[in-house]
């Protein structure tokens, strides 16, 4: 009862007007990124960190978390009507979605989509509720090796599940972990490869780093892509018949379940949310050939998946304070920027901004809802703005956000080195988010593993004495050993199969 | 196979370099760890894997990699907006925030977009203008007003 009492007035606190406006302004950008390939949740969020220096912390993060889940309904619009998936988590619906456009029903799939969106954010969200409270309870008896030993894992499982190769993504993580030691040593305040630079005495800064290695190095990679065949059709009707219902109905149930665990499982993503979702669809369905073809449930599901994945991905981060990617490494560094560290005392000493959020993403869902169907329209016609009309405006936020956040140009240089790394990264198949996982949690990491070797007066084995330290150490320990014995990365396989198209 | 050693040269010197700073950082103190060891061990052990991605690499012994078609046009852009960016960070403080963006922007879409002069400079100046309003007129965000301090 507590739990539904907290969530009650965490909706509440919500639906403030100024929550409200910066809530309606996440959603609506996370839609028209959504919309628009080549900008991801993740770029908009890096563009926006500097704006966490001017608005109130609960306001700005509900926009923050807005964007995310307004990126997944807005990412299957443009897989349903023009077979260009805004987002990587609407790939799959393409399959269906757009086939079953063709046939002229463009409608019951963004209807089915948006609904199902709805139903599996909501349902999750009441699944944070009850699962991130009980998850911090346990969070409160770490101590600083517990702590270390969580980070190393959630920071292996990362690269474990990195598409690339493992070494590449554990190279990225290293790298990440050793630019955030640049600055001044958090324990004894020494300068540390600093170079004689006063910009890099505090440290390089998320936020440069971020917009370099998502906004202007996706410009950069983007800048030769061609324009996508743009549907003319008309939408008639966007709600589906009942017998849509009928077949969307288990397959809403299957993809809310799927997604809520997938999504809470560190170093899982929502794109394998949505790829796990559609093929139980397909392997259970008495009629397998239809999809592919414009089965609606092959609709429903995934795009369900997709917004349950979405929210119950912030448990791991709100509970015990462990980014699982991109998006919540940025989140992460939000809290951080407004003094409120993430981890297991975070729902205990800020239950107003934790419960606060929550109430955000059962408004937010429901004003996706009604905020998309009417504007379908208006998201095709933003699909044609021509590229080189958007790329401008993209660099020329990049440069004013890493600007305003520190009042001088040395940041902005900081995002021009890091957006051609990233373009170089992206062209060398290596992938920025264990970079980024790194460049969080490194001191994080630094500081727990100091503290423990402190405690146990330079003795290693404190990480494998205590039992939640060992059982941490162990899973991270196997997750990098077990490619050597197996030559493969366990459930790897599995992955790579199902992100097949 | 070329690409790859030179990559793994790259992370071959940069561990090698960072290891050697760490140390000197100091790793340990009176069973106390120093500032240098987490950067040492970090560093080491992106040594460790460049060293064994260069051994594979060479164990593979697969033909030079061919490159892209386009690679070199696409080059070509990359080097322009990188160089538009540098132009603006630097030119920034002096010629003020309305001025540099109206550059920036003109500059982007008349040498990478090709669009035509008129188009060019009516775009920029809106979004000039409109940065402007946004920025430092409704948010405040004091940008620098540099050779038009006077007017603005």
């Amino acid at each position: 009862m507590d739990t539904l009492h907290s969530l009650a007035l965490g909706i509440l606190t919500a639906a403030s007007p100024l929550n409200l406006l910066y809530g309606f302004a996440g959603v609506l950008l996370g839609t028209l990124i959504g919309v628009l390939p080549g900008l991801g949740p993740a770029g908009a969020i890096a563009l926006l960190l500097p704006l966490a220096l001017h608005a109130p912390p609960l306001a700005y993060l509900i926009m923050l978390f807005g964007i995310t889940y307004g990126a997944q309904y807005g990412g299957s619009t443009t897989s349903i009507l023009v077979n260009i998936p805004g987002e990587a988590s609407s790939v799959i619906t393409c399959l269906d979605g757009y086939a079953m456009a063709r046939q002229g029903r463009a409608g019951p799939a963004l209807g089915i989509a948006a609904f199902g969106s709805f139903i599996g954010g909501t349902v999750a969200l009441v699944g944070v509720a009850f699962l991130a409270p009980a998850l911090a309870e346990l969070g409160l008896r770490f101590g600083p090796p517990e702590y270390a030993a969580l980070l190393l894992f959630g920071l292996t499982a990362l690269v474990y599940l990195a598409h690339g190769p493992m070494d590449k993504a554990l190279l990225m993580a290293l790298f990440g972990s050793l630019l955030a030691s640049v600055g001044l040593d958090p324990v004894t305040g020494q300068p540390r490869f600093t170079f004689d630079i006063l910009v890099l005495r505090d440290g390089v800064g998320l936020t440069p780093v971020v917009i370099g290695l998502f906004g202007v190095s996706e410009v950069l990679v983007n800048l030769q892509a061609h324009a996508g065949e743009i549907f003319q059709k008309k939408i008639k009707g966007l709600l589906p018949t009942l017998q849509d219902w009928k077949d969307s109905a288990m397959p809403i149930t299957r993809g809310t379940v799927l997604g809520f665990l997938v999504g809470a499982i560190p170093g899982l993503n929502v794109v394998i949310a949505t790829f796990a979702a559609y093929a139980v669809e397909k392997k259970i369905s008495k009629h397998p050939e239809k999809f592919g073809r414009g089965a609606i449930e092959g609709v429903a599901a995934p795009e369900t998946a997709n917004n349950a994945a979405s929210c119950s991905g912030w448990i791991p981060l709100l509970s015990l304070g462990l980014p699982t990617g991109s998006v919540t490494s940025l989140i992460f560094g939000a809290l951080m920027i407004h003094g409120l560290a993430p981890g297991p005392l975070f729902i205990k000493n800020s239950p107003d901004i934790f419960w606060g959020l929550l109430g955000s993403m059962a408004i937010g869902n429901a004003m996706l809802l009604i905020l998309n169907l009417p504007l379908i329209g208006l998201w095709i016609r933003v699909l044609q703005v021509p590229y080189y009309f958007l790329f401008p405006l993209i660099i020329l936020f990049s440069i004013i956000g890493a600007y305003t956040a520190a009042g001088n140009t040395g940041d902005v240089v900081i995002v021009i080195i890091f957006g051609v790394a990233g373009y170089l990264m992206k062209k060398f198949a290596y992938e920025p988010a264990p970079m980024v996982l790194g460049l969080v949690i490194g001191p994080l990491l630094e500081t727990a593993i100091r503290r423990s070797l402190i405690m146990s007066k330079g003795h290693v084995t404190i990480f494998f004495q205590r039992p939640i330290a060992a059982f941490f150490m162990g899973a991270a320990l196997l997750m990098l050993l077990s490619p050597l014995l197996t030559r493969r990365r366990l459930g790897h396989d599995i992955i790579e199969k199902l992100e097949e198209p | 196979m070329k690409r790859e050693i030179i990559i793994c040269s790259f992370w071959l010197l940069l561990s090698f370099y960072l290891s050697i700073e760490s140390y000197r950082l100091g790793l340990s103190t009176a069973n106390r760890p120093g500032p240098g060891l987490f950067p040492f061990i970090a560093a080491i052990a992106i040594g460790l894997i460049a060293v064994f991605r260069l051994v594979s690499s060479l164990r593979k012994s697969s033909p030079d990699d061919n490159f892209e078609p386009g690679i070199a046009s696409e080059t070509r852009l990359v080097l322009y907006v990188i160089a538009g960016m540098t132009a603006y960070a630097f030119l920034l403080d002096l010629l003020g925030f309305l001025f540099c963006t109206f550059l920036l922007v003109a500059f982007y879409l008349r040498v990478i977009a090709a669009r035509r002069w008129p188009a060019t400079l009516s775009f920029a100046a809106a979004v000039a203008l409109a940065s402007h309003f946004f920025f430092d007129v409704l948010l405040k965000a004091e940008m620098p007003r540099g050779l038009l301090s006077w007017l603005i």
